[in-house]
């Protein structure tokens, strides 16, 4: 059981505050929030989810930005905690449409409403968001999702948020269209995970591991057989024609849920290959090539693909020289892309300053690149695109 | 070599089926004038939760059509002035008198209010009885529900007369969401008063209805108020510790197993736990259970499943062979919640995969690219992956486990690159083809990275403690380290450990060891005094005599110190533990103290060279502040004035290779921490 509920913004101020049991002192969150921003423990940068200060345990997950914390004295188990936090964020997802600092203080009154329900002296009731309904009174104040400022594709990459940026999904459950007319749907999202280690030549380095992670299964596959290792099922879902013709049934209840996740580890082509090239050009410089390969049909569209690179911590500028070539080589080929980018060092890191200048390619749809000062990390996105061969390079400077 | 991870998620196929068209959103309804609902506490609040307690004084009788909006917004300004931590409870009695009313939404806020606050002002929380008693009585189940949530939360001691009657007429309510409010009433006057839940039979009532309630909810905070009351009785009175073990009696303990699959995710937990208690009369009934519990392990809650593997575990521990096909059956629901999920919920799986992985290795050795880290994974998640990498390593694996390691070596992420070293040492002094291993960290030192040169030393260290015939390699390339690019104290200290040990194979040994020797002063000293490491130092008042032994300089300065030293002994009452760079694990004054012991080796083996060094480093050591250098310079000098071939036979006897470390865990601990599988114990790896 969990003795208080809290939500932290980024600078640590309270949004909600649950007490449930009252056997943890009040002040538990600014501690939370002092030892979360001061981790320095065994040369660790960050704070674990699970710690324990003076006997209270605190757990915390982090759902877009926003602290999720529950605090407890007793030996509770953490994954019950861990998974409870982040269905209560799912939850009032559900229920604000769209989840992040502005929705929540708007709707504090709708979360204590929630809050109320899902757990009772620290015992969870029900974290389903249909029941939930009969007991929820307030109207949400809802936010308006265009009028945020966008995360960019970046938003993508973000721990914990593994999904595409969509108008669907910024409703709430129990909002009311303006037409008065209620809408039925379903939106089926079916979300893999690849992680695939390249060789420096295009190959794929022996090995590779695949964990793909999915949400939904869609009955049985076309050709040729998919060999589970593993799948999970959301606990509305029937199994009982499964094993059968692989259909599985179930009864949407309202709210966001995972229908299944499964777990793949077979051989399988990439739908990208990257190549890197570092080649030292001076003593204080070095050029980068990346280049990205997709290997797709040309009838498949990839949808906001970011490249993310690393840079050197003493980076202190980069910027693009031109644009290198546009090749047309093989029948499916659409073009090919070759940035040069110039990235300048200095071993004296305090005087650093950006220039970003990049000459687009026509080909792709909504293409940039920023470079992330906070964490040295050069990025480059593209909106859209039907490319089966593009090209990345930087040039470094010393 | 270059290393890319590229991680992409695309949507491969966006199903879409609408009844109407879903462009464009609903347009924004919010209400421009509650924006700044969260004010800042550090203005002047006083001021304005006076103003509110007037507005709240002036609605609190107006029938007024539009006065419950008003009222909202008021009563939302409260709660959020009472989120942010500003005192509100002056507003007390206005939000009591404002409570009559049939809007619920207000009923809500005014509740929640009550609640945190009645518990600091239990004389004006007798105002809200009546109005609470009342809507207990309510139509609505819903009010009556909400009403009794917040009657039972007011703890306050000297009302819960007024709760007993509400309970007892809740328990026996026709609706389910009632009842269930009141079981887990029950619990909460059991706190405020254990005497009074007890005397008014309430515990019997819940055992009753945990038996025979349609309503799995109610059943389920049944088992845990009863859990927790009976736990806390026992000590009292023998007939609640056999209430206690009846609940894990066979008809009870199938009672739930039989309904499992109506209770709710959470509950369903609640109920693993309570069966993992129980212990089965023979195999066949073993075999039952897993049979029944066996599709949990599919369930998409990571607590489910954990709960579940906790059950099988503990069900199967005294036979051997079921408990092997257990660790079988369990290892792809676990390395399934390993990747799907947060990062959070990862950490908690791993945390529990580490302790298996810990008790049987040879289960996931074949597993374990899924312990690879990926580029965008926190600390704590890859940390634990590169502990999980290295207990896996066996024969036919390590070749594969140490290069992906070595790849992380040269991340950009420091801690992890440090980390990633560490585990190739670990697995090295596990004796899986070392050969190979010991090339790999000897190219770490030609990266020439500071962080990499420091962290592989203290490994080739420990190696050469384990291997020693794999002196010759390593010395080769240790010998070509300019102490100079070796700043962090630990690997200090293990490169002057080196160049002790094995002085006759280093040309130059002695020297470097004087240049370290003359240094003894400036870097090291300096470095410590300003952050007052020494434990004498830590008084203000020693500061400043400190200060003014350093502008003395020289000699008289070292006369000053050991003065001071001496003085806050006295009263310091308790010393502060020493801790000159603790937060690297070892001290400049271990540094010293190495180098003390260092110098005599080399003494030993080539006197003419070490002659001046040793005696150099043997006056700074007995001129050192620090007690322990001092100790060690001393008794070395008295009692290389005795005898040197005693002292030799002292301080540098022949020595036995190592074969184990002494700081892995015992396996006593770790039988422990496997009996509260499914716990905090096992993610800070202590027992309860």
């Amino acid at each position: 059981m969990i003795s208080q509920f809290f939500v932290l913004s980024q600078r640590g101020d309270n949004i909600v505050f649950r007490d449930y049991r009252g056997d943890v002192q009040k002040g538990s969150a600014e501690i939370f929030f002092r030892k979360v921003k001061f981790w320095k423990e065994d040369g660790e940068v960050e704070a674990p989810p699970v710690f324990n200060v003076d006997g209270v345990n605190y757990f915390h997950v982090k759902v877009v930005g926003l602290l999720f914390v529950a605090t407890t004295r007793s030996n509770v188990s953490p994954s019950l905690v861990l998974e409870l936090l982040q269905r209560i964020a799912r939850v009032i997802k559900d229920y604000l449409g769209v989840l992040n600092e502005d929705s929540f203080r708007k709707n504090f009154v709708l979360v204590y409403e929630l809050l109320d329900e899902v757990v009772d002296f620290g015992y969870v009731q029900t974290t389903s968001t249909e029941i939930l309904k009969s007991y929820i009174f307030n109207e949400p104040i809802v936010v308006d999702a265009a009028r945020l400022p966008t995360l960019g594709p970046a938003g993508l990459f973000m721990q914990g948020n593994k999904r595409m940026p969509g108008t669907a999904i910024t409703k709430s459950v129990v909002a009311i269209e303006p037409g008065g007319r209620k809408r039925e749907e379903i939106f089926v999202d079916i979300i893999e995970k690849i992680s695939v280690t390249f060789s420096s030549s295009w190959a794929v380095i022996g090995n590779y591991d695949v964990p793909p992670i999915g949400q939904d299964y869609s009955g049985s596959s076309g050709s040729g057989a998919v060999i589970l290792d593993d799948c999970n099922f959301h606990e509305s879902v029937q199994l009982d024609s499964f094993d059968m013709d692989r259909t599985l049934t179930l009864v949407p209840s309202d709210g966001e849920f995972p229908v299944m996740n499964y777990r793949i580890t077979q051989e399988f082509r990439p739908p990208f290959r990257i190549n890197a090239l570092i080649e030292e050009a001076g003593p204080l410089k070095a050029e980068v090539i990346l280049k990205i390969r997709a290997e797709f049909a040309s009838s498949v569209t990839a949808n906001t693909i970011i490249v993310q690179m690393p840079l050197p911590t003493y980076t202190t500028r980069y910027f693009s020289l031109k644009l290198i070539s546009v090749l047309k080589g093989r029948p499916t080929v659409a073009a090919f892309t070759l940035f040069t980018l110039v990235l300048m060092f200095s071993p004296l890191a305090s005087t650093s300053f950006f220039r970003v200048s990049f000459e687009l390619e026509p080909g792709v749809v909504g293409q940039m690149t920023d470079f992330k000062e906070s964490n040295k990390r050069l990025e480059w996105g593209l909106k859209k695109a039907m490319l089966l061969l593009m090209g990345f390079a930087s040039q470094i400077q010393f | 070599m270059v290393k890319f991870n590229l991680s992409l998620s695309f949507s491969r196929a966006q199903t879409h089926s609408s009844v109407e068209s879903t462009d464009g959103f609903r347009n924004s309804s919010s209400n421009p004038d509650f924006d700044n609902s969260h004010p800042k506490p550090n203005s002047t609040r006083k001021g304005e939760v006076s103003d509110l307690k007037m507005q709240l004084r002036q609605l609190a009788g107006s029938r007024a059509p539009g006065t419950d909006d008003s009222k909202r917004e008021l009563f939302k300004k409260v709660i959020s002035y009472m989120t942010i931590g500003i005192d509100v409870s002056s507003v007390f009695s206005e939000m009591v008198m404002c409570s009559a009313t049939s809007d619920i939404v207000l009923k809500k806020m005014c509740y929640l209010y009550v609640g945190n606050h009645a518990k600091y002002n239990p004389d004006l929380a007798l105002l809200t009885i009546n109005f609470l008693q009342k809507d207990c009585k309510d139509e609505d189940p819903m009010i009556r529900g909400l009403a009794l949530r917040s009657l039972c939360s007011l703890r306050v001691a000297n009302l819960v007369e007024y709760l007993v009657g509400p309970l007892r007429v809740g328990l026996e309510d026709g609706n389910s969401y009632v009842r269930t409010v009141a079981t887990v009433g029950v619990l909460k006057l059991y706190h405020i008063s254990a005497t009074t839940c007890v005397d008014a039979d309430f515990p019997t009532k819940l055992k009753h209805l945990m038996l025979n309630d349609p309503d799995t909810q109610v059943v389920a905070n049944c088992l845990s108020a009863l859990q927790e009351i009976w736990s806390l009785e026992a000590s009292k009175s023998e007939e609640a510790s056999r209430e206690r073990e009846a609940l894990l009696s066979k008809p009870v303990v199938y009672y739930f197993l039989n309904r499992i699959k109506e209770f709710s995710e959470w509950a369903q937990c609640l109920v693993l736990e309570l069966v993992a208690k129980y212990v089965p009369s023979d195999s066949n009934e073993i075999f039952d259970v897993m049979n029944l519990l066996e599709d949990r392990l599919q369930h998409a809650n990571g607590a489910v499943v954990l709960a579940t593997i906790k059950l099988f575990l503990q069900l199967t521990l005294s036979m051997t062979d079921v408990h092997q096909q257990v660790y079988e059956r369990i290892k792809a629901p676990l390395l399934t919640l390993v990747s799907s999920g947060s990062p959070e919920q990862s950490y908690a799986v791993l945390s529990h995969l580490h302790l298996l992985v810990m008790r049987a290795p040879m289960l996931f050795s074949s597993d374990y690219k899924h312990f690879y880290c990926q580029y965008n994974e926190p600390f704590y998640v890859k940390k634990l992956k590169l502990e999980m990498l290295t207990a896996v390593a066996n024969e036919s694996n390590t070749y594969e486990i140490v290069t992906e390691l070595c790849e992380y070596a040269a991340n950009v992420d420091i801690p992890i690159a440090r980390e990633s070293i560490r585990a190739v040492g670990k697995i090295a002094l596990q004796q899986y083809d070392v050969n190979a291993i010991v090339d790999r960290l000897l190219q770490f030192l030609e990266m020439e990275k500071d962080y990499v040169t420091a962290e592989t030393l203290v490994l080739v260290k420990d190696l050469l403690r384990k291997y020693p015939q794999w002196s010759h390699d390593c010395i080769a390339v240790v010998g070509n380290i300019s102490s100079k690019n070796v700043q962090e104290p630990k690997a200090k200290a293990a490169l002057i450990w080196m160049l002790g040990e094995y002085a006759q194979d280093m040309q130059d040994a002695p020297y470097v060891l004087e240049s370290l020797i003359d240094n003894w002063e400036d870097e090291h000293s300096a470095e410590e005094w300003p952050d007052c490491h020494d434990p004498y130092f830590s008084s203000p008042g020693c500061d400043k005599l400190y200060t003014h032994a350093q502008n003395m300089g020289g000699e008289s300065c070292r006369l000053h110190l050991a003065v001071i030293r001496l003085e806050p002994r006295h009263h310091a009452g308790k010393r502060v533990p020493h801790s000159p760079g603790q937060h690297l694990g070892l001290g400049w004054d271990e540094v010293r103290l190495h180098l003390l012991t260092a110098a005599m080796k080399c003494f030993f083996r080539r006197p003419p060279e070490t002659q001046k060094a040793l005696g150099d480093a043997l006056a700074a050591g007995i001129a050192d502040f620090h007690q322990d250098v001092h100790d060690r310079a001393l008794f070395y000098y008295r009692l290389l004035q005795y005898n040197v071939s005693v002292a030799e036979r002292v301080v540098n006897p022949p020595k036995q290779a190592v074969s184990v470390f002494a700081d892995t865990q015992s396996s006593e601990i770790k039988d422990r921490i496997f009996d509260e599988f499914n716990s905090l114990s096992v993610v800070y790896e202590k027992v309860s």
